[in-house]
């Protein structure tokens, strides 16, 4: 299931990066089962896609690996242990890139926030590396307000990056973005994430990006979200926008994940109108 | 453009003179026409304007009142800010302490005047205590509206940074919420204004409060239109610094505010 190419050679002895053992979560006393029995592992290095219907928990099952939430059931651990509070290898992405940038703040001190234990010339080195790997050293003095959309998720992901992390979590990073700024950044990533050898978990509404970017796809179902499938996604990288999106592997990776999601989200539809059942599926 | 721009002000700082011209020369010949202790010619008023604000006057009776709006605004400021962000970021405070913050809010500040004076007797730190009292609630409301406000996707970024609580309210939600405590700041402005001079006319020796109330027993009349008229002055200056204060502490706001909008 694990791609082994990431992993060192004392398999048995390495844990995964990340193991989310049968995470349970409703929000308001249990009327409202969000997640059930959720449970996938993902190795060092390795490029996780979590799809699934609209809706079906995606975010909260971010939040609780993240440490953000308590689950009410389950665990999350981190290289076998678990953790109260998000641990300190661990940066998240947010969808909402104008929401989660501080707006007193430049890019660079946006980048280097949590580096306040660093002392100054390290910091300053590792934002300054991490703004040239997203490609925004020129705008470093700039503020957010004065950033398109796709500057500001970068700069989001230059502060992610800048803290070293070894698992990145991307909430629908590119959903807020245009199409063009999008396939941007998706290649911006995968790019970092290979050449930092970042263990990337990758929440997405958006199937194609899926397939075309992770190493492997969870597919949840609707809620209560649980795993119903787990895809290898065996495509040469580096991945081309054109060239990858075009092979036939790549179509049939995508027809599989997607008919697997479509399969959760049918149950939802509205029954036809001349049923005498009052009742929904 | 410039010049067009430019034109434009000229027509209306000399439409503004001219209204102040037209009031001004109404009041001096009702003044002249109408002869009367409350309507004192301009020449006189100004005259009492001059001495107050230079030499002794200056020093005895603008000053202290200064000082005292300086103080009271100061202290009121600072504390209403820590408690108010402290409050609104800790919520488990805000529902006890819910019912009293409303009472404050609702009471009008110069009903302490009278405790205050027994508590305190005619001193500064009275006149101070109840500026402080009247300009902490708005600040107070509005620092813990600030806090309650911020973004919980701030607070999360900060949370998955590593940042302790402590850590959080002050890099997080004292900036955060500052837009927030501003315009609790120019409300308290206006009521540490009020409470200096009614502190001043109802107990105190000093101050531009007993100046007034001193030359209205005396009939001087000039004099107490020109007490009101360097009260106003005092305040167009608080009210100029807070907001220049304001113009550069919140640039990033109001860039941030004009992208959104």
């Amino acid at each position: 299931m694990f791609l082994t190419d990431h992993l060192s050679d004392d398999v048995t002895t390495t844990q995964p990066i990340l193991s989310v053992e049968g995470l349970t979560k409703s929000y308001t006393g249990g009327t409202a089962p969000v997640l059930h029995d959720a449970r996938f592992w993902q190795a060092e290095g390795e490029f996780l896609a979590v799809v699934g219907p609209s809706g079906c928990g995606k975010t909260t099952l971010l939040r609780c690996i993240a440490g953000l939430l308590k689950p009410d059931g389950g665990r999350v651990l981190h290289r076998g242990v678990e953790h109260m509070n998000p641990p300190p290898w661990l940066s998240i992405v947010f969808q909402d890139y104008n929401r989660s940038l501080f707006p007193w703040l430049s890019v660079r001190r946006n980048a280097g926030f949590g580096l306040h234990n660093l002392n100054k010339a390290e910091r300053e080195r590792r934002v300054g590396e991490a703004l040239a790997a997203v490609g925004l050293s020129h705008a470093a003095d700039l503020y957010p307000w004065q950033l398109s959309g796709g500057m500001q998720q970068r700069t989001a992901l230059a502060r992610s990056i800048a803290a070293s992390p070894e698992l990145l979590l991307l909430d629908e990073p590119f959903a807020s973005v245009d199409a063009q700024t999008r396939m941007d950044l998706q290649d911006l990533v995968m790019r970092i994430c290979q050449e930092m050898k970042l263990a990337t978990l990758l929440v997405t509404h958006d199937i194609d990006e899926a397939v075309f970017m992770a190493d492997r796809i969870v597919v949840l179902s609707s809620r209560p979200a649980r795993v119903v499938e787990d895809i290898a996604v065996r495509l040469s990288r580096p991945r081309d926008q054109l060239a990858t999106k075009e092979s036939p592997e790549f179509l049939q990776l995508r027809h599989r994940v997607f008919t697997a999601v479509r399969e959760e989200v049918k149950p939802r539809k509205p029954t036809a109108l001349n049923a005498t059942s009052g009742g929904v599926k | 453009m410039r010049a067009e721009r430019l034109g434009q002000r000229i027509v209306e700082f000399g439409g503004q003179a001219l209204l102040l011209l037209t009031l001004m020369a109404c009041w001096q010949a009702a003044a002249i026409l109408f002869p009367a202790p409350y309507l004192p010619r301009l020449e006189r008023i100004a005259s009492s304007f001059w001495n107050l604000i230079h030499g002794e006057l200056l020093v005895r009776e603008v000053l202290p009142s200064a000082a005292r709006v300086g103080a009271g605004l100061t202290l009121g400021i600072v504390l209403g800010t820590a408690i108010g962000l402290g409050i609104g970021y800790f919520r488990g405070l805000d529902p006890w302490l819910r019912p009293i913050l409303e009472f404050l809010r609702a009471l009008p500040a110069v009903t302490v005047l009278p405790a205050a004076l027994l508590l305190l007797g005619s001193t500064d730190a009275m006149r101070v205590s109840i500026i402080v009292f009247g300009c902490m609630p708005p600040v107070l409301l509005a620092a813990i509206d600030g806090a309650r406000r911020v973004d919980q996707l701030l607070l999360d970024t900060a949370r998955v940074s590593g940042l302790t609580s402590a850590q959080t309210l002050v890099r997080v939600i004292v900036p955060a919420a500052l837009p927030q405590v501003f315009a609790g700041i120019r409300v308290a402005l206006g009521v540490a204004l009020i409470m200096m001079v009614i502190s001043e006319l109802l107990a105190a020796n000093n101050g531009l409060g007993a100046f007034i109330q001193r030359n209205q027993r005396l009939f001087n009349t000039a004099n107490v239109y020109a007490g009101v008229l360097v009260i106003g002055v005092l305040a167009w200056l608080f009210t100029a610094a807070m907001l220049e204060l304001e113009k550069r502490v919140l640039r990033w706001h109001r860039g941030w505010r004009g992208v959104i909008e």
